[in-house]
């Protein structure tokens, strides 16, 4: 009889019943809920233990290795096309546009040697040599020399 | 050298030479370079022959 006792002792000597415990409990759950349910920057800087700054900074460093690659999923980057550089103005290019166009000039002329048969001294001859635009674009001649 | 500039499609024309033969007789070899727009051939050489009498 006498070991019982003072369990049932300690048990009438406790400070707060059952009753008065309930609703502390329910408070303290309501002041923790919004500390606990805010971002870990908050609650590591209200935190003023070193301890566990130490460890909130320690779980930032990762977070900014996380955050470094960010950049490229929030814009990506657009490859702009290099327009082609403009043709320079020679005959070539004259050539190929009228190449794109598919009307050409042709010059038709003796593949042949004229001959002129016999001519006597020291006289100057005036002769012709037939050509012809076979082409379907103008015929452009720009020069016509001895050689 | 006498030589229409343009030719139209199809047009022909006549280029005219004028050679002056020389005192020495022989065969003349001669050549006009024609150039134009053509793009294929677009520096033509025709070649002409002629005997000067003695």
């Amino acid at each position: 009889m006498a070991l019982r006792t003072p369990p049932l002792l300690v048990l009438n000597y406790c400070p707060m019943k059952p009753s008065t415990i309930r609703p502390c409990v329910i408070l303290l759950a309501l002041a923790l809920l919004p500390a606990c349910s805010g971002p870990p920057e908050n609650s590591a800087s209200s935190n003023n233990n070193a301890a566990t700054q130490a460890n909130s900074n320690s779980n930032q460093q990762p977070q900014a290795q996380d955050q470094a690659p960010s950049p490229t999923t929030e814009t990506p980057l657009k490859v702009q096309p290099i327009p082609p550089p403009s043709p320079p103005a020679n005959t070539n290019a004259n050539i190929a546009a009228k190449t794109a166009s598919g009307r050409l000039p042709k010059l038709v002329a003796p593949e042949k040697k004229l001959d002129f048969g016999k001519q006597p001294q020291d006289k100057t001859i005036v002769r012709a040599i037939h050509i012809k635009n076979a082409g379907q674009a103008a015929l452009n001649i720009e020069s016509v020399t001895p050689s | 050298m006498d030589f229409p500039k343009v030719l139209r499609p199809g047009q022909a024309g006549t280029i005219k030479v004028k050679v002056e033969t020389g005192k020495s007789p022989g065969e003349r070899v001669k050549s006009v370079t024609i150039k134009s727009n053509d793009p294929t051939d677009p520096s033509r050489i025709v070649q002409f022959v002629f005997d000067v009498k003695g």
